[in-house]
């Protein structure tokens, strides 16, 4: 029979004290929240219609900006720019460069949804559920609110198939919405009024190709901002399917794990992620610095024996070696006085390495960190 | 009848009444958000009620699965912004503040790792089956996570 650590059953009084505090705090609320938690007899979770949304998650965020700078780049939207719509709550008119910050989500879409033409029972209500800290323009909202209206439309005429005169004409009209007028990215429009094309013509396979790589792959999270304007998309995080999208709506196979690890790296370091700078290795792989709040990722993800671009020894990565659950070895350690890498090595030989700039009083606590994070970037890329 | 089940199984609705104020308390010391844990575990239930529960022998211990994966999900997609605790409006003593600083210093996977040991009682084993880890995993976050918290709380005390 083992003796209980003394300094560990503290632990579990102190968190017993302090969890009885929360417990208590939270009785109250938790009963009139109640009612609201589970439909008798409907849909659960909630009081509102939802379609799902086909953007969402990190990758929305990530392409909320790429919109973003689009509408900065100088497109213009005249034919249906909603004109003198003020702001439900304080009468304020929304301008193109007026800020739009999270708490004005509301009144912004409110200001837009009676003169965005949607499709029977269609909502962009789920804009409201982006998870998002960041404050952005109107006109880069308002492109957000094109996109999502562009991906129900479409998704309507895959469902119906005839469409009415009238939609017809909204289809038709879509390629004008801001995002899609080509002054921005002109190989982007062309991409999209080929869509539209099909849609018009019946073409639903090709409809139901873009829904699959734009639409679901935002909402799946899994489409992602690679380099050179290239787009990764994978149908969904069990997928076998993988694809690198250029500009131009072009796709070529690639290895789903590659999806995998993308959308891992984007969810796990947050909206504020920016590529810095991206190199193409000898092998194929990429060398790619993103920029994360104030912390400097460099992530390198290959194929077999990805290459670690910092001088570290073996010795000092298998300092923090361990195993981790599915046949993961994970390797981390410093690298100097100033720098940190974990790299994880899958059952296969497939690896992520990951590296940062750090301090030296915080190498210790940073190496694990990462060897957590490696783990887990390595275990979504490359799943049981 | 009033009762709320899942697709078929788990009585949600009982379920609710026993477990909602410990599993926020739980979510809460994960999340160090009152507003975030109620959202998580409202998501939890919302995910129970819409399952097929009828093989879930321990009620209390799925739900409980579902709200430490749906407060993982919370925690990675905010992983590296601010982490400062809210204050949420309740009074706490000065062990109390102590704990919940040491909590929310820790990272997301010790923090849970610590939280599910020493607050919710569980083993090693059961905690390994919820984050998907082997127990050897789980051993080796708890040994750095104590030794992060020793240096908040005090050697005494972790």
């Amino acid at each position: 029979m083992t003796t209980p650590d003394p300094r560990q059953e503290r632990l579990r009084a102190r968190l017993a004290s302090y969890g009885a505090v929360l417990e208590e705090a939270a009785a109250a609320p938790a009963a009139k929240r109640r009612r609201h938690l589970i439909a008798v007899d409907g849909p659960v979770g909630g009081d509102r219609a939802r379609r799902r949304p086909p953007w969402r998650g990190p990758v929305g965020r990530v392409a909320a900006v790429v919109v973003v700078l689009a509408a900065v780049a100088g497109t213009t939207w005249a034919a249906t720019r909603p004109t003198q719509t003020s702001m439900t709550s304080a009468g304020q008119v929304w301008a193109d460069d007026d800020i739009v910050r999270p708490e004005d989500r509301p009144a912004a879409l409110a200001a837009l949804e009676g003169t965005w033409p949607l499709p029977p029972n269609g909502s962009l209500d789920f804009i409201l559920d982006i998870p998002t800290d960041a404050s952005i323009s109107f006109a880069g909202f308002r492109s957000m609110v094109a996109y999502n209206a562009s991906c129900l439309w479409f998704r309507h005429a895959v469902e119906e198939r005839d469409l009415t005169t009238d939609e017809r004409e909204i289809v038709a009209a879509m390629p004008t919405w801001p995002g899609h007028d080509g002054s921005a990215h002109p190989r982007a429009v062309r991409s999209f009024q080929e869509v539209v094309d099909a849609t018009l013509a019946g073409d639903l396979d090709r409809v139901r190709e873009h829904i699959a790589i734009s639409c679901d792959g935002s909402s799946e999270g899994l489409g992602l901002p690679e380099l050179d304007g290239r787009w990764l998309v994978a149908g969904g995080p069990s997928s076998s399917q993988g694809a690198s999208v250029d500009p131009a709506g072009s796709a070529t196979a690639v290895d789903p794990a590659r999806v995998r690890g993308w959308a891992a790296v984007v969810d796990r370091l947050g909206p504020e992620v920016q590529v810095d700078g991206a190199v193409a290795l000898p092998d194929g792989a990429y060398n790619v610095s993103l920029r994360v709040s104030a912390m400097a990722f460099s992530l390198t993800i290959g194929a077999v024996g990805a290459p670690v671009t910092l001088p570290v020894t073996q010795a000092e990565l298998d300092r923090g070696s361990e195993m981790r659950d599915g046949g993961i070895q994970v390797f981390a350690g410093p690298v100097g006085d100033d720098a940190t890498l974990a790299q994880a090595v899958g059952p296969d030989g497939d690896s992520i390495a990951l590296s940062f700039g750090s301090p030296p009083d915080e190498v210790e606590r940073a190496v694990g960190d990462l060897a957590d994070l490696a783990a887990d970037l390595h275990a979504a890329a490359w799943p049981r | 009848m009033s009762t709320v089940e899942g697709v078929t199984g788990v009585d949600v609705d009982d379920l609710y009444s026993r477990s909602a104020s410990r599993m926020l308390s739980t979510a809460w010391m994960l999340l160090g958000s009152r507003h975030a844990a109620e959202d998580a575990v409202q998501e939890a239930f919302a995910k129970l009620a819409a399952r097929d529960t009828s093989a879930v022998r321990e009620p209390e211990a799925y739900l409980r699965t579902v709200v430490v994966n749906e407060c993982r999900s919370v925690m990675r997609r905010r992983r590296h912004q601010a982490g400062d605790p809210v204050t949420d409006g309740i009074h706490l003593d000065r062990s109390d503040l102590e704990m919940r600083e040491a909590l929310a210093r820790l990272s997301p996977r010790r923090r849970t790792v610590v939280v599910l040991r020493f607050y919710e009682d569980m083993k090693v084993d059961d905690i390994a089956e919820v984050l998907g880890c082997r127990p050897g995993t789980v051993s080796s976050l708890l040994h750095r996570a104590l030794k992060d918290l020793r240096e908040v709380v005090g050697d005494d005390d972790a």
